[in-house]
């Protein structure tokens, strides 16, 4: 117990470390980009042309139907065969954007929806645009209602950067196998990677709940209280 | 076009609209004078919300002209409806907007940013002057202590106020009330008819669908009762009201004052 706290953990910490900024940094481009995405997803699929949406609902369907960890060994290994080759880390960066955006243009879609027509009709009988009302009127709403569920999102997304270590980015988990794989402490070393995994997944619950907190408005804060918050779904 | 023509802001001629294959509004005529308030009333299911709306192009006519100012927005050409481009219809709008049953404020945004809403993204407005205007029109209406207050937090009543004032931000020459107050707790009614009263006093052009007759008869110039999709009568209130021409009309009446 002391070697495990006082000596092995000390020896390691700064590569398991550097492990953890990959997986954080994994994470945060995935989510931003993720978001952008999974937004313009849901607006096409709510496209009033049939082609855009046949292909976008196509797209979400897919990823949502193949484990993550296949969609990125085909990303890594199988796309080169195309012609399309990218660094790991890109390939990871992409694989999960690619995954993320299918599930966060579903969160999207159902929190526009969510939204009453009277509120796109007001905003029509004002005159604006059609632009206008999506920017200013529907999207601040949606967005709201979908924070909740995006922040657990993020959460899983910081776990489910461990599978990016099967295309050889040195993310966390992976700095622990490469560790394993010279001193044989495959015992101690993962027990390590669990905990840092822990730490950071809690601590990135409270920042996310935060976050909400000083995102949600005054209006939504009385909704919340009555128990009416649905929208905490959570990861996968 | 006579000196009467001029004053005629909205002319509706054989407006149609189906929806599905059933036809809602099958033929409505009526014009609307500068400074006039004209009241629509009927039976449910009658078709007054799909005139209202359609005069403000939530819903889109599938026959008819509808005229704003002398402007064709909406007219039909070899037997078939012709739309005036999305910008001309805007331009109409805001000129023409619609205070509806359920209000619609904008939940997210407080009272003020409500109604400086459409002046601001609309009509370009500096934002300053928005506000100075804004808070003119909100302090008319009795509402100075709520401007900071959010949708949620007001009254049926206060909320149909801030949607009247959100209206009146437009500096509309038509304002289209659909029910103002039939989502109103009764308690809460007189307080609303009474704002739309004192915009009557100042000679704005309004159209109301109304279930107050009591209302209707004390401040309609002009009353259209539409049934079944078309204008089955209308003429002055008093006029309406103490000579019902038709059956239809005469058993509305009676139930609506049961
Ligand atoms: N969006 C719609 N789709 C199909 N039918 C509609 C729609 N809106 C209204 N209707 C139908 O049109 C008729 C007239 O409705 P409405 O204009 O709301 O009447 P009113 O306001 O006089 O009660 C009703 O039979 C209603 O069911
Ligand atoms: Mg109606």
């Amino acid at each position: 117990m002391y070697d495990f706290f006082f000596v092995l953990f000390p020896r390691y910490l700064p590569s398991l470390l550097e492990g953890t900024v990959m997986t954080i940094t994994l994470s945060i481009l995935s989510m931003a980009a993720s978001i952008a995405c999974g937004l313009l997803v849901a607006l096409g699929r709510m496209s009033r042309f049939r082609l855009v949406r046949m292909v976008l609902n196509a797209y979400v369907e897919v990823f949502r139907d193949i484990p993550l960890i296949v969609q990125l060994l085909v990303i890594y290994f199988s796309l080169p065969q195309f012609g399309i080759s990218l660094p790991a880390f890109w390939a990871g960066v992409l694989g999960l954007t690619l995954n993320l955006s299918a599930y966060l243009s579903e969160v999207f879609r159902a929190a526009i929806m969510s939204i009453d027509k009277g509120q796109r009709e007001a905003g029509l009988s004002i005159g604006m645009s059609a632009y206008t009302i999506q920017t200013r009127i529907i999207l601040p709403q949606a967005l709201r209602i979908a924070l909740p569920t995006m922040g657990g999102y993020f959460i899983s997304l910081l776990k489910d950067c461990s599978l990016v270590s099967f295309i050889a980015v040195n993310e966390l988990l992976r700095k622990g196998t490469m560790i394993i794989a010279t001193t044989f402490k495959s015992m101690e070393v993962y027990m390590m990677v669990a905990i840092i995994y822990f730490v950071l997944s809690f601590v990135a619950s409270r920042i996310v709940i935060r976050i909400e907190r000083k995102l949600t408005p005054k209006y939504l804060l009385e909704e919340l209280r009555r128990g009416n918050g649905a929208a905490h779904a959570g990861g996968r | 076009m006579d000196r009467h023509d001029d004053q005629i802001v909205v002319r509706i001629e054989g407006l149609r609209k189906e929806f599905n294959g059933v036809q809602v509004l099958k033929g409505v005529d009526l014009s609307i004078r500068a400074g006039e308030v004209a009241f629509i009333i009927g039976p449910s299911g009658g078709g007054k919300s799909t005139l209202l709306r359609c005069m403000n192009f939530l819903e889109t006519p599938t026959g008819g002209t509808i005229k704003f100012r002398g402007e064709a927005l909406c007219h039909e050409e070899n037997g078939s409806i012709r739309i005036k481009p999305e910008s001309a219809i805007r331009q109409a709008r805001a000129k023409m907007p619609m205070v509806f049953q359920h209000f619609n404020l904008f939940n997210h945004r407080n009272v003020l940013q409500n109604v400086i809403e459409g002046p601001v993204r609309v009509l370009k407005q500096d934002r300053e002057k928005a506000i100075g205007e804004a808070q003119e029109i909100l302090r008319s209406l009795g509402l100075s202590a709520e401007m900071e207050k959010y949708p949620a937090q007001l009254s049926g009543g206060q909320k149909q106020r801030v949607a009247i004032a959100r209206a009146l931000a437009m500096d509309p020459e038509v304002i289209l009330f659909d029910e103002p107050t039939s989502a109103l707790d009764p308690e809460l009614v007189s307080g609303v008819l009474e704002t739309i009263r004192v915009l009557a006093q100042k000679g704005r052009t309004m159209v109301v669908v109304s279930h107050e007759m009591g209302f209707a008869r004390s401040l309609a110039d002009q009353v259209y009762f539409v049934a079944d999709g078309v204008v089955r009568e209308s003429g002055p209130p008093d006029h309406l009201f103490n000579n019902p021409q038709t059956d239809q009309l005469k058993r509305f009446m009676s139930s609506i004052l049961r």
